[in-house]
């Protein structure tokens, strides 16, 4: 077998292998069923409470990543290596443990006094945000970063010698060239907060019709043995994800076109 | 008038060391150097995009040197001129004038005078991807003068430019210059758009200026051997002082193993070691020897032929190889393996302080 016959076999064996995954729910696929739980107030809920907490999350993410990508890439400052090490911090460190500082913090005299004053996060929708939030804040930078890095910085430097300040040129010349960048990179935080499982199960728990997202929610149908409800929630999940897949690649292949 | 006093700066491992220039009301300064030699960190110091750690910036009779570049007052064109893609051309023109929030009659008439002698009026609403190569010079250009900046930095910015593209532009930036009184400080590894656009050149070489001087008295100040390679001396050779009385001294090179004349400008110490250059088109090669000259006996040893020159390689009875450059309808009839005599006058020899650096010179 030569390598090119390697390669595209090893190609078609690992979409062979999430193919065979994703039909593998279809033995406990029942229309009917599929309509009903679909329909039913306690997904609906799951399915609302997800989108919106995510967006919030991945919306602050995105907005205090931005200035926060723009340092990392445009600036030289003492300790950048260690902030932009700290942000793929997220990405390895499990989410149950991302989880479990939360809480700790919160449970530290600095995180009593925020609940105190009416932040409360233990068994809240606030605290799926915190989790979601903790879980892609370092993503959204990292995405952000590279987007931005894409952007020559001859452009700020002509901007700026024509007579715009700092902020005036990022506004004017940079932001515009990143607008799609900054569009994928909001979809793809938005889709990995929406399946958010581990922080938010931890910090937020997975009460029914209160803080039970989409994840915690087939979790707790499998936990509970209700194969055919966690199979609706799964084909939810995976829309979602195609979706999202799908609109990212429109949007990248236009940058690309764009460049 | 622009100028920079003693300017010291590290980036890297590189570093800027006590640059001296300046750009006087009207005229155009060219630093010339190869690639790496500092000259895009140069400007890019100039105007304020790096930290200078030792030096002062002068313009306009201010001291600029801890301004931001917004308000230096200096336009810069980087080497991919940077136009803003988002944007048509009459916005990347109008940029500067927008952000400063000067839309007045003056900048307007400006505006208007500018497109006009660039002819580009065509081109307003187009968008920036469907500008040709010599368009986008022009747009560049507008949109940096149309500030009312009077001084540029220019960074390489026709090196992506056909050459015949290239020469009208030259041409156009010297009608700017001279109808908008615009200060320039360009630098370009191009000798020959150096000479061109020049009202002084210096020569700038691992970060350090080698040699400034004013365009016509640039090859009488030439000392430095590594200056005689960058602007295209391809005839180099170390020589010791033999006899300097009256104004032709008389050297011997080993490397040739003869006695080579050369106009001195300057008093030379006997027995002195120089180094002396000669450029390739101020060699002949010729059948005889010709009296008052510096005439080699050499063999031809390769003719490259190209469309508007020809570049001839010969080698002297010691070994060393001289190289001719001469317009492509000279020597048509010249071969290689030809015995010939290589000749130059005394009047065209360099003569350059000797010092331990290598010599660099160009490729053919």
């Amino acid at each position: 077998m030569n390598f090119r016959r390697f390669a595209v076999l090893s190609s078609v064996m690992l979409f062979a292998f999430y193919a065979l995954l994703f039909l593998s729910l279809f033995q406990y696929f029942d229309a009917g069923l599929f309509v009903e739980h679909l329909l039913s107030e306690r997904v609906r809920h799951a399915l609302k409470l997800s989108v919106i907490t995510a967006s919030i999350s991945s919306g602050i993410a995105v907005l205090l990543g931005l200035p926060a990508a723009y340092a990392i890439s445009r600036y030289r400052f003492a300790g950048k290596n260690i902030i932009d090490t700290m942000l793929e911090l997220p990405m390895i460190v499990s989410p149950a443990a991302l989880g479990a500082m939360i809480l700790i913090f919160f449970s530290s005299p600095v995180g009593q006094k925020i609940q105190q004053s009416g932040f409360d996060v233990v068994f809240t929708w606030k605290g799926i945000v915190v989790a979601q939030f903790t879980t892609v804040a370092g993503m959204a930078t990292r995405l952000l970063k590279a987007v931005m890095d894409e952007v020559p910085t001859r452009y700020e430097m002509v901007a700026r010698s024509l007579g715009a300040k700092p902020a005036v040129a990022f506004f004017t010349v940079t932001l515009p060239l990143m607008r799609r960048g900054i569009i994928a990179s909001l979809i793809l935080t938005w889709a990995k907060a929406l399946g958010e499982f581990g922080a938010t199960f931890t910090v937020a728990g997975a009460m029914a019709m209160k803080t039970e997202t989409l994840s915690t929610a087939i979790f707790m149908r499998l936990s509970t043995a209700n194969i055919e409800a966690a199979v609706t929630l799964i084909l939810i999940v995976v829309g979602v994800g195609f979706t999202t897949l799908y609109v990212t690649r429109l949007i990248t292949a236009g940058r690309e076109k764009d460049a | 008038m622009l100028e920079v006093k003693e300017l010291f700066l590290h980036a890297g491992n590189f570093s800027l060391k006590d640059i001296c220039l300046s750009v006087g009301e009207g005229s155009c300064h060219v630093v010339l150097g190869p690639t790496g030699s500092g000259k895009t960190l140069l400007l890019e110091a100039i105007m304020g995009f790096r930290k200078i750690e030792r030096g002062r910036i002068f313009h306009a009779g201010k001291d600029i040197t801890r301004l931001p570049p917004e308000r230096r007052e200096i336009s810069y064109l980087p080497q991919d001129l940077a136009l803003f893609p988002k944007m048509n051309v009459k916005e990347n023109i109008l940029y500067g004038i927008r952000v400063r929030k000067v839309e007045d009659e003056t900048h307007q008439r400006l505006f208007r005078d500018l497109v006009n002698i660039l002819g580009i009026e065509h081109l307003l609403e187009r968008r920036i991807e469907r500008l040709s190569g010599g368009e986008r010079q022009r747009v560049a250009l507008a949109r940096a003068i149309v500030t009312g900046n009077r001084t540029l930095l220019l960074d390489e910015p026709l090196s992506a430019l056909h050459e015949s593209m290239r020469r009208d532009l030259w041409m156009l930036i010297k009608d700017l210059q001279k109808s908008f009184h615009l200060n320039i400080l360009m630098v370009t590894h191009d000798v020959e758009e150096a000479f061109f656009l020049a009202d002084r050149v210096s020569v700038i070489y691992d970060g350090l200026v080698l040699q400034s001087s004013d365009k016509e008295d640039f090859f009488h100040e030439l000392r430095d051997v590594r200056v005689a390679g960058l602007v295209g001396v391809r005839n180099i050779f170390e020589v010791e002082l033999l006899e300097s009385s009256g104004e032709v001294s008389r050297f011997f090179s080993e490397e040739l193993n003869t006695v080579v004349k050369a106009r001195n400008h300057r008093p030379l110490l006997s027995g002195s070691r120089f180094f002396l250059g000669v450029h390739g088109s101020d060699v002949d090669v010729r059948t005889h020897p010709i009296e008052g000259f510096n005439s080699l006996e050499v063999e031809i040893l390769r003719v490259y032929r190209k469309v508007r020159s020809v570049t001839i390689e010969v080698k002297t009875p010691s070994g060393k190889i001289l190289t001719v450059e001469k317009p492509s309808r000279m020597y048509r009839f010249l071969n290689e393996g030809h015995k010939a005599f290589a000749v130059f006058s005394p009047d065209d020899v360099l003569i350059m302080d000797h010092s331990g650096d290598s010599i660099q010179t160009t490729s053919p």
